[in-house]
């Protein structure tokens, strides 16, 4: 009886028994703490990997790098690798390698990724290249890295290319440089007198569109970065302005005001002919391709103030799509062509904003002093932009999700209209 | 008193019977003895009548040889005379024997009745004692069974005392019993409502403690940025009782493995509450031992 009595009271606590469950809605989007070792048989390199790996990471904003100083032990094998050295630490991640030279003279590179906090390994693999590809080995390290611990596609390898005003008078005044995402290899595809505009990467990477006047009026212009070489796409009278390229890479929206006022114009790169698609009385610019190609998002002052529109490619007839705030202009099309990044003013201040496309709905990434282009990272992760720092024009970034903001080292003159690459390759 | 009845009705009938049997049987014996005696008696008188009658008729036989016709009437007469005479004489013997006969049989009835009354004295006397044998006996036996009775009435008394007793233990037993199971109830609802009010308390205790590792793995998880509001992941994790986490496993993928890592590392990087180490070791046991953490954010942008 007493048995029973108990054995029903257990059943009766067990079956009413379950795991608690605690629900985390809530988290920081702190920087992970990650130590980068110095990978094993890299001395004397021209350059130093660990340092590349770990500057790419932090200016992701999702990382936080541990200072060699600060490490117990320099592993460059899983044997070597003691966790609770690390723990210690506070790190959560440990990556560590080693580099061979190739009988063929090429570098391989072997990295590892371990989670710390779990003990295992997350991952290994090997990245070679040759003397001057050191640092794209670095980068396709921190490529990896990025995207096991983030899930989203690292941009460490990408390109950009950016306008300098070196603010000397003189042949060189104005140049389109060319260089690593970093910043580093930096290559002037131009060097002008006069004004260098609106670089545009086509989505292929392969081709860079531009404004030059170096013709001492507005061009557009299509390089090959590879090669340098250039093609003059249109000289028309009046303004010859914002090319963008279509997803197809097949052809170039663009403003030209030939017609008296700017007008938005969609030409096959091809053929060099011309659809007109915009007819309005205000100013129309700044065109962009939606992610089907079949229309063009544009700004237009046609509203009174400068706001955004789509207007469809088959039928020409244009829609307004942003309605908050004062100011909406430089639109862009995000890379998964789901939302639109834009220069953004509310009670007069600047904003980089973002809007999904089918919604509407508008939110701040960041806040900027000047009305400067937004360009966005091809993982859609982080907004590269032309900003103000100590009275110089800097590159900004800002990521996207975490929200971590840092500007660019600084360079010789004021820096602006930034274009980040697509993934290339 | 019927039962004594009852219990001494058979002797008692059984001496009334026997009574009356020999009451009966003097009666009978009185009224059947006689004739043996009389047959007897006829039988004596007759051969004396026999042997009479033969002497006179010898006697008158001479006497008529003697005289014929005067002789006759004087014979007759004689004969007469004879024969009155012999029937005085015969009267007066049968009177006699008759008187004789009856004294004698008087005697013999006085002596037979005697002896008879001796014998039913005797007969009397044994069966009084027989009876009082019996009355004895059965007072013996009465006294027997009374004792018997007494015995067993005191058995009877001894069981039924036993039995009182035991019904009295048993009653005792069983009350105690249901004091007992009253106690348990009271106690088991005592310890129900111990245990409610515990709960609840332990409710509260517990969502206390379920608040202080909330707010620690909260601090710790650092989301990746591929993770978007409604993805989510849980997590088993296993304490021990100094409140350090020994093991997290992932019971429900979010199908991103850097979103499932970041819960995990979260965990991981909370290594230890030390605020569940003063836990109620009941509670701990009951809901602390695995608690399973659902991650899934609701204040990202994306």
């Amino acid at each position: 009886m007493r048995f029973l009595t108990f054995l029903t009271l257990t059943l009766l606590a067990f079956s009413a028994h379950a795991v608690l469950t605690v629900e985390i809605t809530k988290g920081s989007s702190k920087a992970t703490p990650i130590a980068i070792v110095p990978f094993g048989n890299t001395n004397g390199l021209p350059e130093d990997l660990q340092d590349i790996v770990s500057a790419d990471l932090e200016r992701s904003g999702l990382f936080r790098t541990t200072p060699k100083t600060d490490m117990l032990s320099f592993p460059t094998t899983q044997k070597e690798v003691y966790y609770r050295d690390w723990q210690r630490l506070g790190v959560s991640y440990v990556v560590i390698g080693g580099m061979t030279l190739q009988p063929d003279g090429r570098y391989n590179l072997r990295y590892e990724l371990y989670d710390v906090l779990s003990g295992r390994q997350v991952f290994n693999a090997n990245t070679m290249g040759a003397l001057p590809q050191l640092r794209d080995i670095a980068h396709a390290v921190s490529d990896a890295v990025y995207e096991k611990i983030t899930g989203i596609r690292g941009i460490f390898s990408t390109k950009m290319v950016y306008v300098e005003d070196l603010k000397v008078a003189g042949p060189g005044r104005f140049r389109l440089v060319y260089a690593d995402i970093d910043g580093a290899r930096e290559r002037v595809l131009l060097a002008s007198k006069l004004p260098v505009l609106s670089p545009s990467w086509s989505h292929r990477g392969d081709r860079i569109a531009y404004v030059s006047f170096e013709t001492t009026r507005p061009a557009i212009y299509i390089m090959d970065p590879a090669s340098g070489r250039k093609q003059q796409m249109t000289n028309f009278q009046g303004l010859n302005g914002a090319p963008a390229w279509s997803p197809d890479d097949s052809k170039l929206a663009l403003v030209l005001s030939k017609d008296g006022n700017p007008e938005i114009y969609v030409m096959e790169i091809a053929s060099k002919q011309l659809q007109r698609v915009t007819d309005h009385f205000g100013i129309d610019t700044e065109p962009n391709f939606s992610a089907d190609g079949r229309s063009v998002v544009f700004t237009s002052s046609r509203g009174g103030s400068p706001q955004i529109y789509q207007v469809g490619l088959a039928n020409g007839r244009p829609e307004r799509l942003t309605f908050e705030g004062e100011y909406n202009a430089r639109p862009r099309v995000t890379p998964d062509g789901k939302s639109l990044v834009m220069v953004h003013r509310e009670n007069g201040i600047f904003h980089i904003a973002s809007q999904d496309i089918k919604t509407g709905d508008m939110r701040i990434l960041t806040e900027t002093l000047l009305d400067e282009s937004p360009s966005m990272a091809p993982n859609g992760a982080m907004l590269m932009y032309a900003t103000q720092q100590q009275g110089k024009g800097v590159l900004g970034a800002v990521s996207m999700d975490a929200g971590v903001k840092f500007t660019m080292p600084s360079r010789q003159g004021d820096v602006r209209e930034p274009a980040w690459s697509p993934f290339l390759k | 008193m019927s039962d004594s009845v009852r219990k001494n009705f058979l002797p008692t009938l059984a001496s009334l019977a026997l009574h009356a049997g020999l009451i009966g049987g003097l009666y009978y014996w009185e009224n059947h003895r006689e004739p043996p005696p009389k047959t007897v008696e006829v039988q004596i008188i007759e051969a004396k009548l026999v042997s009479l009658k033969t002497k006179v008729k010898d006697a008158a036989t001479e006497d008529t040889r003697k005289v014929n016709k005067v002789e006759v009437s004087q014979a007759v007469e004689k004969e007469q005379d004879v024969k009155a005479h012999q029937e005085e004489e015969r009267k007066a013997s049968a009177e006699k024997l008759q008187e004789e006969t009856e004294k004698q049989a008087k005697v013999t009835a006085e002596k037979q009745a005697k002896e008879l009354e001796k014998q039913a004295q005797e007969e009397l006397s044994l069966l009084r004692k027989e009876q009082e044998k019996v009355e004895k006996k059965q007072a013996e036996e009465k006294a027997k069974s009374e004792a018997k009775a007494q015995e067993e009435k005191a058995k009877a008394e001894e069981i039924a005392k036993k039995q009182e007793e035991k019904r009295k233990s048993d009653e005792k037993e069983k009350r105690e019993k249901l004091a007992e199971r009253k106690r348990q109830e009271l106690s088991q609802a005592k310890v129900a409502q111990e245990r409610r009010v515990k709960a609840e308390q332990s409710d509260e205790a517990a969502n206390s403690y379920l608040a202080v590792l909330k707010e620690r793995v909260e601090r710790k998880w650092n989301r990746p940025p591929s993770a978007r509001n409604g993805m989510s992941c849980e997590l088993r994790i296993k304490l021990v009782p100094t409140g350090r986490i020994v093991d997290v496993d992932v019971v429900n993928s979010s199908g991103s493995d850097e979103f499932d890592r970041s819960a995990e590392q979260a965990v991981r990087a909370v290594e230890k509450i030390d605020e569940l180490k003063g836990m109620d070791p009941d509670m701990f046991e009951r809901d602390f031992r695995e608690v399973n953490i659902l991650f899934r954010p609701e204040d990202l942008r994306l």
